[in-house]
């Protein structure tokens, strides 16, 4: 799995491309832990280009959420292809994750006042 | 390194949670020469892989002397997969609903429950000589 970080002021978006099984999974949860513990907890996943997940995959988000919520920081998720999609409404995570439909719709939940860091 | 041995419409996979990609392709190439549905594809795929996950790692225990068998055939505008591993008898009453309330945040559990919802009918019963047969059908046109 190929994953593209972009730094902003207020938050850090992480681009994931492949597939996100149990291949995969200890090392995006390694790379995001790390910007955790470096403070970097407001984190968008855009996962416009994963095109497979599986449980192994959705128990790594899950896992990645909890850590992030130990944190205090916020985990969201934009631009699930329709098929993640459906996986994710099937086992009703999409009530457990925050998902939107594009970035800058993310993005707009750190760019409000009350998400600023001070 | 092991590798998967392919005889028609059938592979047989070491037990290395590296292969799955490997079922993933194979599962997906028979498919697309049938020209199936890119979301049908997209359903039984991960179904199957989820299945052959599940016999490598819960099944065989990555024993690399075991191995996992996935069986394709094609009638009546169906697929059927046969997926067995060489471990102990796996029984499906044991999982919990992964949609309860209290197990919403745990981390495994889901696999089966992607796959009842996938697919059109799933079979699990015990292999012969131990392990765990799994059958999945799914229509495909």
């Amino acid at each position: 799995m190929e994953i593209r970080v972009t730094e902003h002021v207020d938050f850090i978006t992480l681009s994931l491309k492949g597939r996100l099984d149990i291949a995969s999974s200890a090392s995006l949860k390694d790379d995001i832990l790390r910007h955790v513990a470096r403070g970097q907890s407001k984190i968008i996943l855009n996962l416009a280009q994963v095109d497979f997940i599986n449980s192994s995959g959705l128990g790594t988000l899950v896992s990645i959420l909890k850590e992030v919520r130990l944190a205090k920081g916020r985990l969201v998720l934009s631009n699930l292809a329709s098929y993640v999609q459906e996986i994710f409404e099937i086992t009703q995570l999409s009530n457990i994750f925050e998902i939107f439909a594009s970035e800058a719709d993310a993005q707009d939940v750190f760019l409000q006042p009350s998400a600023r860091v001070v | 390194m092991l590798k998967p041995e392919i005889k028609g419409d059938t592979i047989i996979v070491p037990s290395d949670p590296s292969l799955i990609g490997e079922i993933d392709e194979f599962v997906e190439s028979r498919l697309r020469s049938r020209n199936v549905d890119d979301s049908i594809i997209a359903d039984i795929a991960i179904c199957a892989t989820e299945i052959a996950n599940n016999g490598i790692i819960h099944g065989n225990k990555e024993d690399p002397d075991k191995t996992v068998t996935l069986t394709m055939s094609f009638t009546n505008g169906e697929v059927m997969i046969v997926i067995s591993d060489q471990g102990s008898y796996f029984n499906p009453e044991t999982i919990e609903n992964p949609l309860d309330e209290k197990n919403l945040l745990r981390e495994v559990g889901r696999g089966i429950f992607i796959v009842r919802s996938l697919m059109d009918r799933l079979e699990i019963t015990p292999a012969n000589g131990g392990g765990t047969t799994v059958t999945l059908v799914k229509k495909i046109t």
